[in-house]
């Protein structure tokens, strides 16, 4: 990811499953209102944060034990930060997204204007999900606990598209496509 | 009369509480685990196939290696029954001791869970570093035992909670159906329903909340067939569920659900989850 422009992330597709190495930033809603508190405010973003052409993962971890770099890490609900979708995208140089569920039309279409896009790591696998992990620091907002903006080295972490550049969603497309077929357990 | 009742002790129930909701944090119950199993060989959507695979070889990971299932560990609810012969130590204050569990089983050394609690909600919203206050529900009840049973129950899933005042004549199936299509996937299907149905608004979320404690048996009771209403309609609401098509992480998904009935009028809620099976999402509907 420390190489990818976004140009790269034009041809991806939804469904499509991508490994991540690389950087990425994390924050969710505390930190979201937090910049976006800043930038009202005419600030910029704390010092060493620097989103240009990173991913940012919704995620609020569980402090690591013994040699983890991080505990159980897995995405949560990208939905809530639907609302700050446009801010991140048009101020800070923010590449694409990584959480979980859907997204609704608010940060569809945002994510479509700056060709931008969203993936998804599966909820409820954290612990594998925070193997992919190597490395966790604080960059900033230490006081918000979970909250932090965290900069994580991941090794191979499965995602998949579920937004793409075009704002085609798999969340709309998948039920589409499956609905009616009927199982029974 | 009987008057050997054990005196029941502070000491015991904190490191009870604190000794479940360790346990709990790293194992699934095997019902959940079997659901599941039988719904991936069942999928037939790679990605949801996928989803599910990763989540069974997570819960197998955290069992062997005994840390959270999902990052997010909970908000702790404690349905207590107190018997009115049980016989307590000095001072006793059982919501106090079993907030003392809470705190410890949250700062444990060597598996830490993650606090998620905040105080002044509407206002500071600081958090309070041990996750505690749990939300604790208590039942006077004849007998000398008390009987806490708990849940740690994910933001993902408890944000999903809906209640209707329905009418009558209203299709509680099609309310829930409605409502489970806008439910999206922040709960993590594939998972559990639980819905509430009569009463009171507040009893009705309550018995939602409760019914997720049942074991799941979605399966036996497809195959030996419903015997009473609440079984027919667990069934309706379970085939009308599952052809939305929602699935895996919001991708494809079965799930198993249970109802409970209980008076006349029509408040519905509905909870759901899957990461934590005790964190399901509660669709309470309280008819």
């Amino acid at each position: 990811m420390d190489k990818l422009t976004r140009e790269d992330i034009q041809t991806w597709q939804p469904g499509e499953t991508i490994l991540l190495s690389g950087k990425l930033l994390t924050g969710r809603d505390a930190a979201h209102k937090k910049i976006a508190e800043l930038f009202a405010q005419g600030q910029s973003l704390p010092a060493g944060v620097d989103f240009t052409n990173r991913f940012i993962y919704y995620v609020g971890p569980v402090d690591p034990v013994g040699d983890e770099a991080v505990g159980p890490a897995g995405p949560t609900t990208s939905t809530r930060m639907d609302k700050f979708t446009e801010m991140m995208l048009s101020k800070t140089g923010l590449l694409g997204m990584v959480g979980k569920a859907e997204r609704g039309p608010e940060a569809i279409q945002a994510i479509q204007r700056h060709r931008s896009v969203y993936l998804i790591a599966v909820g409820g696998a954290a612990y594998l999900v925070s193997k992919a992990i190597k490395s966790a620091k604080v960059l900033a907002f230490p006081e918000l606990g979970m909250e932090a903006i965290y900069e994580f080295e991941v090794q191979d972490m499965p995602v998949t598209v579920a937004v793409d550049v075009q704002g085609n969603s798999v969340h709309q497309t998948g039920p589409q496509q499956w609905r009616n077929i009927k199982v029974s357990l | 009369m009987n008057n050997s009742a054990a005196i029941i002790r502070k000491a015991d129930v904190v490191a009870s509480v604190a000794d479940a909701l360790q346990f709990m944090s790293y194992y699934h119950p095997v019902d959940f685990i079997q659901a599941l199993g039988a719904a991936y060989a069942q999928e037939q959507s790679p990605a949801a196939k996928d989803a599910i695979a990763q989540i069974l070889t997570n819960s197998r990971m955290c069992a062997e290696g005994k840390r959270p299932i999902c990052q997010d560990t909970g908000i702790v609810v404690a349905f207590v029954e107190i018997g009115l012969q049980a016989r307590f130590e000095e001072g006793a204050d059982i919501e106090a001791w079993i907030n003392e569990g809470v705190r410890l089983a949250y700062t444990h050394l060597d598996n830490p869970l993650r606090a998620s609690i905040v105080s002044d909600p509407a206002g500071k919203r600081s958090n309070t570093k041990d996750n505690t206050p749990a939300v604790i529900h208590t039942r006077a009840v004849p007998g000398n035992q008390v009987h806490v049973m708990l849940a740690a129950k994910g933001g993902g899933s408890e944000n999903k909670a809906k209640l209707a005042m329905l009418n009558p004549s209203d299709d509680i199936v099609e309310w829930i159906a409605s409502v489970v299509e806008d439910m999206g996937a922040g709960w993590c299907p594939p998972g559990v329903l639980g819905i509430g149905i009569g009463g009171t608004a507040e009893k009705a979320v309550l018995m939602a909340k409760q019914s997720l404690m049942q074991p799941i048996d979605l399966a036996e009771l497809r195959q030996r067939g419903a015997s009473n209403r609440i079984e027919e309609l667990r069934l309706q609401i379970a085939d009308r569920v599952n052809a939305l098509g929602i699935g895996a992480q919001g991708l494809w998904f079965d799930y198993g659900i249970r109802c409970q009935n209980f008076g006349l009028s029509h408040p519905c809620s509905l909870t759901a989850c899957s990461g934590n099976p005790q964190l399901c999402c509660d669709a309470s509907c309280t008819l």
